[in-house]
């Protein structure tokens, strides 16, 4: 047998596996609560608790992804084909933008501003029980309609994975790049205008 | 080796894109192919997995000679160049991959064209879309081709002393960053952090290279080849900045078609080796002329009756700057009217697999189509 066995992908493609492979501690996207769709979520879960939870999660993508005034400037956090415009005006919290600036008004954009999209979302799970009564000791196995809250997820240009509001907390990273004095750019890629590849 | 007729799969073009395959139609004309796919049998791949094997040998033998004999005024390097290559092969630096174009006419040992030791692209297609294929059109088939396998070891025996390996490469060319986002796929498997960032964004502090956001780069891959580096303006920075490379500066020696005669010289007459000088004078019969720093088969001239009589067939292209090696010519096998080269992948230089491309013409260029492969 000269053939892999099986062949996973984890930053390709829509599909994420080939073929099934073991579980990789290290990855974000192996988490058992994480979906890259409502069917991917109905296959181990509740089919209204998923939808639910993906509802909630897109309420809360509205509500708390960072918002940019040009396409680019998303783009340049969250790589290429991964932002889209929205219509609805983003709160102060969201905008990732200098004070004063905004999107201009184009054919393309219609003038909005542009949010990550979401890469999949997080399940959720409130625990039931009047306030004051002590937590469920382990999650249940299946989560329920009335139970489910989403988060949605992201993934940024460099591979790091956020989820809903816990993300904006990371200014770190959504910050938008600094020059730093000193550092000198465009050393590199001149020849390089054309073709690469042999 | 056969080249079979079989049935497209309807959906294909969906499968392509949810395994993120976005080049497979280049300019509006079909890259990858799968209406034909070329069968082999099991003695066939074992003969070319040996191949394959040997070829890297004699290539590893032949940088080290040219660094022990400091032979670097026969690769038509610049500046820089030489230091560099001799510190990183002293260092032993590790090398993550490399495709050998082989011309392998049935019955015949497969003979090397060329090595892409540098910046060899077709990775994705070879390793995971025609593996896919093969999963959909024949399971029960086999096919030489453990390369996602080997490519993920491979980054886990890298022995990164820091856990972020960089990627870059060109903007706006969606097969170089299909192939550098395929190989950050496989690094993350391996457990390392695979941050991307475009070649004209690498910044320089002073001391050290930068990303984006002005952090140290301890290790960079380069899908861009090493005699462009070292022409432009952050060049004399690689040395001092300590700065990981790969593929190593070594590689220089393999992917310069000086390593042609050079393999020759060492080797003359292996099985696997074509006659090839540095003068058409050495070279007797029909022979090739190639240029030193060629891609794509630019710049690429076929004498078939010598190198005295006008070349049979001619491509253009800008590589003609620094001369030229010549080569024997080898035919490439044709079916149908298709003209087939075979790509043997070496991953952490072990024979990985293969990837089958086929051109209208007798010189395989950037336009050839990809094709599948399978062996029974």
């Amino acid at each position: 047998m000269k053939r892999s066995r099986s062949i996973r992908l984890v930053l390709l493609g829509s599909t994420g596996f080939l073929a099934l492979a073991g579980c990789d501690q290290q990855d974000p996207l192996a988490r058992n609560d994480f979906f890259q769709s409502e069917q991917q979520c109905a296959s181990s879960n509740d089919a209204d608790a998923c939808r639910q939870a993906l509802m909630d999660a897109r309420q809360e993508h509205m509500r708390t992804a960072p918002a940019f005034a040009t396409a680019e400037a998303c783009e340049a956090r969250f790589g290429l084909d991964n932002c889209q415009p929205t219509t609805q005006p983003p709160s102060p919290e969201q905008i990732q933008a200098a004070p004063g600036e905004q999107p201009q008004q184009t054919a393309q954009s219609g003038g909005s501003w542009f949010l990550p999209i979401m890469m999949g979302y997080m399940m959720g799970r409130t625990m039931g029980g009047p306030v004051g009564s002590p937590p469920a000791a382990a999650p249940q196995q299946t989560a329920r309609a009335d139970a489910a809250t989403g988060k949605p997820v992201y993934r940024d240009v460099n591979n790091r994975v956020y989820s809903g509001r816990e993300s904006l907390g990371q200014t770190r990273v959504m910050a938008p790049p600094r020059a730093a004095p000193g550092v000198a750019r465009g050393g590199f890629g001149r020849t390089g205008t054309g073709t690469v590849s042999s | 080796m056969q080249r079979v007729r079989v049935p497209e799969r309807a959906d294909w073009r969906v499968r392509a894109d949810a395994i993120g395959f976005k080049f497979h139609t280049i300019d509006g004309a079909p890259y990858w192919t799968e209406d034909a796919a070329y069968m082999f049998s099991e003695a066939e791949i074992d003969a070319v997995e040996a191949a394959t094997a040997e070829l890297e040998q004699m290539c590893l033998q032949v940088v080290d000679r040219v660094v022990r004999e400091g032979r670097y005024d026969l690769l038509k390097l610049p500046s820089g160049a030489a230091e560099l290559i001799e510190e990183s092969w002293v260092r032993f630096d590790k090398n993550i991959y490399g495709r050998f174009d082989l011309a392998w006419q049935p019955g015949q040992p497969p003979k090397l064209l060329e090595y892409n030791a540098d910046t060899p692209t077709a990775l994705f297609e070879s390793s995971v879309v025609q593996w896919e294929w093969l999963q959909t059109v024949d399971p029960g088939a086999d096919q030489f081709n453990s390369i996602h396998e080997k490519l993920i070891e491979a980054w886990r025996n890298f022995g990164l002393p820091f856990r972020a390996l960089h990627f870059t490469c060109v903007r706006n060319h969606e097969e170089d960053r299909g192939t550098v986002d395929y190989l950050r796929d496989t690094a993350t498997q391996a457990g390392l952090e695979a941050p991307f960032l475009y070649i004209d964004e690498l910044g320089w502090n002073g001391e050290q290279f930068v990303d984006v956001e002005d952090q140290p780069i301890q290790a960079l891959f380069k899908l861009y080849p090493w005699e462009w580096l070292l022409r432009e303006e952050f060049a004399a920075h690689i040395g001092p900045s300590a700065m990981q490379l790969i593929e190593p500066a070594w590689k220089m020696v393999l992917s310069n078609k000086a390593v042609l005669p050079l393999l020759w010289g060492m080797f003359e007459g292996h099985p696997n080796l074509l006659p090839a000088a540095f003068a058409p004078e050495h070279v007797d019969g029909p022979l090739v002329r190639k240029p030193i720093y060629g891609r794509e088969g630019a710049n690429v001239s076929i004498f078939a009756h010598g190198s005295d009589a006008a070349p049979e067939h001619e491509t253009e292209g800008p590589y003609d700057a620094e001369g030229y090696v010549y080569q024997a010519y080898a035919p490439l096998p044709v079916f149908e009217g298709n003209h087939a080269v075979v790509g043997s992948w070496v991953i952490a230089s072990q024979p990985a697999g293969i990837g089958m491309r086929e051109d209208n013409g007798p010189i395989t260029r950037n336009t050839s189509r990809f094709v599948p492969h399978l062996f029974r």
